[in-house]
């Protein structure tokens, strides 16, 4: 059948078909990573949570599994930027504080901490000092309405929270 | 064979034996649907919840998308649910270990925040340049995240970086993955995979507090030190919620409603959007055949096909006007061809695109009904016996069976009480079919023709020899028994009337009874008639070995003999 279908006319009415069908279609293409990450992390909340089910109903006792399925649950809300619902899953302290600056970030959009928007760097056989920004973009995330920007500061180590203005005609990712 | 023949299987050598029944495997769990994966088989779905999508292999994974339980070996692997995402469990020490059940894909790690080290350590190489680095996270399959945002610009002086890092996901993450740009391009220049020699991939035992920041390593590069490396992963997308995903060549490939994403070669959690290819609607089944992966909607026929490059596999459309309603309704057969259910029993051989719907004319009305009875949960199964060469088509309890190499079709076989409840599935594993059944409460799995055999109904065709009443002098009769347990019983069918059969005898065994080959002993019927036919009716044991050679209930020779043909009978 290989024969049959790698004809040159097939091959190229293939792609033929292949770009008209790009051009109607590819819309339903998410291509930003930050909705693709939101759209893996509500995968990852469904199979976890369903997981969570099964051994829950399994009426089976293991505690070590059921963490593991509630990480993976912390970990699918967190792409979602649901960051205060995946603090108290999360066992693993690293994970729970980073979830928590997030969240806090969240709860006050906006808010800077106190350093200097840049600072300036000694350059190396240069007079002249290169001007460095302090806040720099660290993760973005697609809340299924909103793209949220967390920045990092490079001097304290705050996450704080830029918020664009709304676009018009920017829908639900749901 | 005629209409009214039952349980009775064409066979190679001229026999029409008994069929030999089903016989339960007790300590195996059944499926809705099966896939053959790893040398053994995996299935979805249990008794009370449907199950679809896929079940395939990558090398020591066992990778599943879609819905309901997931089955290998006619075992539950537990807790191991099939869903959107594709999800896999690895084989540790020839078992899979269902203790982790990982999603395919990492989410990508927020940017580090970098420092500068005043005195390098030994053994660093001190930097004096604008740098900047990008991180992303690993595990022991060989599946990357994204790399992350960039991190600060960090100006040095003779310095080393401090890179500290975010905690490991609960995904099975190992290690880090780190790039840097090339000395004083900072933040822009590409981000280069520092070699793995100078701390290109990190592990968590690598890890230890450095100046006050904790979870760290001290880093040095040179430009040339990042001559020939790859760029930072910027395709490696996770994939998306999807319905069926399979493996084919160095790719894997992800149906999400029509649109179906191709991974990287050789990359197995990335999935970027700009390798998708398009369907016309979405998928209900997909079958590996001729080197290809065959894609059955509702409406359509498509084919993946591997020809190399980005990406990978090529999409092409067959027919846009036939389709499939259930997943069970496609299968492998006879030679690998691929038996259909278009509404009727069909064939695609390989050597046409277009089926040979003519496949099963000449017993169509044992197939009459069958697409307006079909339901979910009482699919149209078609399913291929290896070890007999049968091609099976089941609905319920019935099976019909096509033996293979002469294209000649066995009478219709009737599993009502030998199966709890109706057929749902039937894979072949090792060249044996197995039948699994459902009642709604429990899903059961059985051995095809292995059994304790079965009541076979052997019907001749009806003979009209010259128009006028004739009287049938004499029936010779020859087959071969498996036990001697059950009489043989011989009825004839005269001028049509099958609701009336006339008994010639209830048993033409002959004594000493014995099992083997034998000839039969019929009394003289004597019957007068337009047209007759015969019914005998055997009852097999599952057949037996009989001085190293297996013999069943078979039938070899039914023949009626009667007066010259230009004779006209006289009572």
């Amino acid at each position: 059948m290989i024969d049959l279908l790698l004809t040159t006319e097939r091959r190229e009415k293939a792609a033929e078909v292949q770009n008209l069908r790009r051009e109607q279609m590819s819309h339903r293409l998410v291509k930003d990573p930050a909705r693709i990450k939101y759209g893996w992390g509500v995968q990852r909340e469904l199979t976890a949570t369903n997981q969570l089910q099964a051994l829950q109903s399994s009426g089976a006792s293991d505690p070590e599994r059921e963490q593991q399925f509630r990480e993976q649950l912390a970990e699918g809300l967190a792409a979602q930027g649901k960051f205060a619902e995946a603090v108290p899953l999360s066992l693993n302290e690293d994970r729970r504080s980073e979830y928590q600056a997030k969240a806090d970030a969240l709860q006050q959009p906006g808010r800077r901490c106190a350093c200097p928007e840049t600072i300036q760097q000694r350059q190396p056989g240069n007079a002249k000092a290169l001007a460095t920004p302090t806040q720099n973009p660290a993760e973005v995330v697609w809340t299924g309405s909103q793209t949220l920007t967390f920045l990092l500061c490079s001097q304290c180590g705050v996450f704080s929270l830029h918020v664009p203005p709304r676009q018009e005609g920017e829908h639900d990712g749901r | 064979m005629a209409p009214g023949s039952v349980n009775a299987m064409v066979t190679g050598e001229g026999l029409t034996r008994a069929f030999r029944g089903v016989s339960q495997l007790v300590a195996k769990i059944g499926s809705r649907v099966f896939f053959n994966v790893d040398q053994s088989y995996a299935g979805l779905g249990s008794a009370i919840t449907n199950g679809f999508g896929s079940v395939f292999g990558v090398r020591q994974l066992l990778m599943a998308i879609g819905a309901g339980q997931v089955n290998f070996n006619g075992q539950i692997l537990a807790g191991f649910i099939a869903s959107s995402t594709i999800s896999f469990v690895k084989k540790t020490a020839g078992i899979y270990d269902t203790s982790f059940i990982f999603q395919l894909g990492h989410a990508q790690p927020s940017a580090p925040q970098i420092f500068a080290k005043d005195a390098p350590s030994v053994g660093q190489r001190p930097m004096s340049a604008a740098v900047s680095l990008k991180i992303w996270r690993v595990d022991d399959f060989g599946i990357v995240s994204l790399a992350s945002l960039v991190s600060n610009v960090l100006v040095l002086n003779g310095q080393s970086v401090i890179l500290p890092f975010p905690a490991l996901d609960a995904n099975g993450q190992k290690r880090w993955g780190v790039a840097g740009t090339k000395l004083g391009l900072s933040d822009l220049g590409n981000h280069y995979e520092l070699p793995v020699s100078i701390g290109g991939e990190v592990a968590e035992t690598d890890l230890t507090t450095i100046d006050g920041h904790p979870r760290s390593i001290e880093l040095t590069w040179t430009t040339e030190d990042l001559i020939g490396q790859r760029l930072a992963p910027d395709k490696a997308f996770p994939p998306a919620a999807g319905q069926f995903a399979g493996a084919y060549s160095d790719v894997l490939f992800l149906d999400a409603d029509g649109i179906i994403y191709v991974s990287l070669p050789n990359e197995h959690g990335s999935f970027p959007p700009s390798q998708a290819l398009f369907a016309n609607e979405p998928a209900v089944a997909y079958v590996s055949a001729f080197g290809i992966r065959l894609r059955f909607g509702t409406h359509s026929l498509g084919v993946l096909i591997y020809v190399g490059g980005s990406p990978a596999l090529e999409y092409q459309e067959i027919w846009t006007h036939l389709g499939i309603k259930f997943p069970q309704n496609v299968a492998l057969g006879y030679k690998g061809r691929v038996l259909v259910w278009l509404g009727q029993p069909a064939v695609l051989d390989g050597t046409a695109l277009e089926p040979d719907r003519t496949y099963a004319t000449k017993v169509e009305p044992d197939f009459a009904g069958w697409d307006e009875q079909q339901t979910e949960d009482m699919p149209i199964v078609p399913g291929f016996d290896g070890r007999g060469q049968y091609e099976v088509w089941c609905l319920g309890n019935k099976v019909m069976a096509h033996y293979a190499p002469t294209g000649k079709w066995c009478s219709p076989i009737d599993l009502t009480g030998k199966v709890s409840g109706n057929i749902v599935s039937a894979p072949t594993v090792d060249r044996q079919l197995y039948i699994c059944t459902s009642d709604g409460a429990a899903l059961s799995l059985y051995e095809f023709d292995v059994g304790t055999g079965s009541v076979m109904i052997v019907q001749t065709s009806d003979i009209r020899p010259n128009g006028y009443e004739q009287k049938v002098n004499a029936i010779l009769a020859q087959g071969t028994l498996d036990n001697t347990d059950h009489p043989v019983k011989l009825e004839m069918i005269k001028n049509n009337r099958s609701a009336a059969p006339v008994l010639i005898a209830n048993d033409i065994r002959r004594t000493p009874l014995e099992s083997g080959t034998q000839e039969f002993a019929v009394p003289n019927p004597n019957q007068f008639c337009i047209s007759h036919a015969l019914r005998l009716t055997m009852e097999s044991a599952g057949g037996i070995e009989l001085e190293g050679v297996r013999v069943d209930c078979a039938v070899e020779l039914l023949e009626t003999k009667g007066p010259p043909l230009n004779e006209v009978a006289t009572r």
